[in-house]
């Protein structure tokens, strides 16, 4: 496959969080407003395509038995490696998306990646794929939370770190506060999940008949 | 046996290169990351005290007052540090730095009480309360709330009796800072009636 296609792949049709139902438990701990969204996105996807490259380059040294043990080390010490640099070098940045950087470690995303692609292709495939995966996971997490966010709260792309309330798009007593809860979270999740199966298999039935 | 040795082996060396890249990452950042931690308690001291120019740590004599029942309980358990801000060498105000417990852990909060007994500030340093929900709690708004509540009063949230608006859907986090800031309003008044610098 070209690396148009690896990286394109993420983005709808191997989409990690709506096709694979990978990384669910940071999808719906984050995704209650936009900028959670982008945030988690973008630190995920930056370790994504470091792990991935890694890993790939390492997999002609790697034992096949250790591997594991091998990728765990991998991607704890860029998890580390990152968190230390942006707290020293971009504090502002880092308080931001502090919150997330833990919950990177454990979005089994990033460990699926490197077993089931990094570990067996080259390093530009690899590349393309943590971008294309990162991106993907970037998007779903964007539009979940951007339901989630106007449906519970009634504002949108609220800001609370910098300091901006976000623009009102109805009155507070409006909003169903049940859907930034977990419940509401799962909710929406199931529902979008089911909305693009639907979309996929009408698409495909289409093109079978045609 | 010598296929167990050699997979010790390149786990091993793939391992101490990792501790090295570690142990060099952190040689390069910790200064920086501790310098970081200073410059943003100094931000926030000045948040809160807005009219101070200077700042004398106070922490000394906080462990006194913490201990000052024999036998019993430390009280102001929750406070960490406290310092005393000075406006051209006369005391303007007290900053009292506390952890309460938040929904997701410790919320490092800093208290400005003014020398006239009044909240004059409140500002979060460090949080992990849930992004959308409890980190509101950084909100200028809802810190706003507390300014100017004075000395004397039981600082609570609406849902406790108090008199604090919660944050919707974050009354823990929000209960929280209304403990911080009711434990600082106390610490002043103990200083103040001790004739510490901060009257």
């Amino acid at each position: 496959m070209s690396f148009k296609s690896e990286f394109s792949k993420g983005i709808i049709k191997e989409n990690p969080t709506f096709r694979m139902l990978l990384g669910m438990c940071p999808t719906l701990a984050t995704s209650l407003a936009v900028f959670n969204g982008i945030g988690m996105g973008l630190a995920a996807t930056f370790v994504l395509v470091g792990s991935n490259i890694m890993i790939s380059a390492l997999r002609k040294v790697t034992p096949e038995k250790i591997r594991i043990p091998i990728f765990v080390v991998v991607i704890a010490t860029f998890v580390t490696t990152v968190d230390l640099i942006m707290a020293a070098f971009v504090p502002g940045l880092h308080e931001v998306l502090g919150i997330f950087i833990p919950l990177i470690v454990v979005n089994c995303i990033i460990f699926a990646r490197a077993e089931a692609f990094a570990f067996q292709h080259g390093i530009s495939d690899s590349l393309a794929d943590g971008l294309g995966m990162g991106l993907g996971w970037t998007l779903a997490l964007c539009g979940l939370s951007a339901i989630r966010e106007l449906l519970g709260t009634g504002t949108i792309l609220a800001f609370a770190d910098f300091g901006f309330p976000g623009i009102r798009v109805f009155d507070q007593s409006l909003a169903a506060t049940m859907v930034i809860l977990p419940p509401g979270g799962f909710i929406t999740l199931g529902l979008l999940i089911g909305l693009l199966n639907w979309v996929i298999s009408r698409k495909s039935k289409k093109s079978q008949n045609a | 046996m010598r296929e167990v040795l050699r997979l010790g082996v390149v786990l091993l060396v793939i391992c101490a290169i990792a501790g090295a890249v570690l142990a060099f990452v952190d040689g390069i950042t910790s200064d920086r990351i501790a310098a970081q931690a200073t410059i943003r308690l100094q931000q926030a001291l000045r948040d809160v005290i807005p009219e101070a120019d200077e700042f004398q740590d106070e922490t000394q004599e906080l462990s006194e007052v913490q201990f000052a029942v024999p036998g019993g309980k430390p009280r102001f358990a929750t406070t960490d540090k406290m310092f005393t801000g000075y406006s051209d060498g006369e005391p303007v105000g007290l900053a009292v730095m506390c952890s309460p417990s938040g929904y997701g852990g410790p919320i490092e909060t800093v208290v400005g009480v003014s020398s006239d007994g009044k909240v004059s500030g409140v500002t979060v340093v460090k949080h992990s309360e849930t992004p959308g929900l409890g980190a509101n709690i950084t909100n200028r708004k809802f810190q706003m709330r507390f300014v100017g509540i004075p000395v004397g009063t039981q600082v609570k949230v609406k849902k406790d009796g108090g008199e604090v608006d919660a944050i919707t859907g974050a009354t823990i986090s929000s209960r929280a800072i209304a403990n911080a800031v009711d434990e600082a309003l106390r610490l002043f008044e103990v200083v103040r009636d001790k004739g510490a610098p901060a009257k």
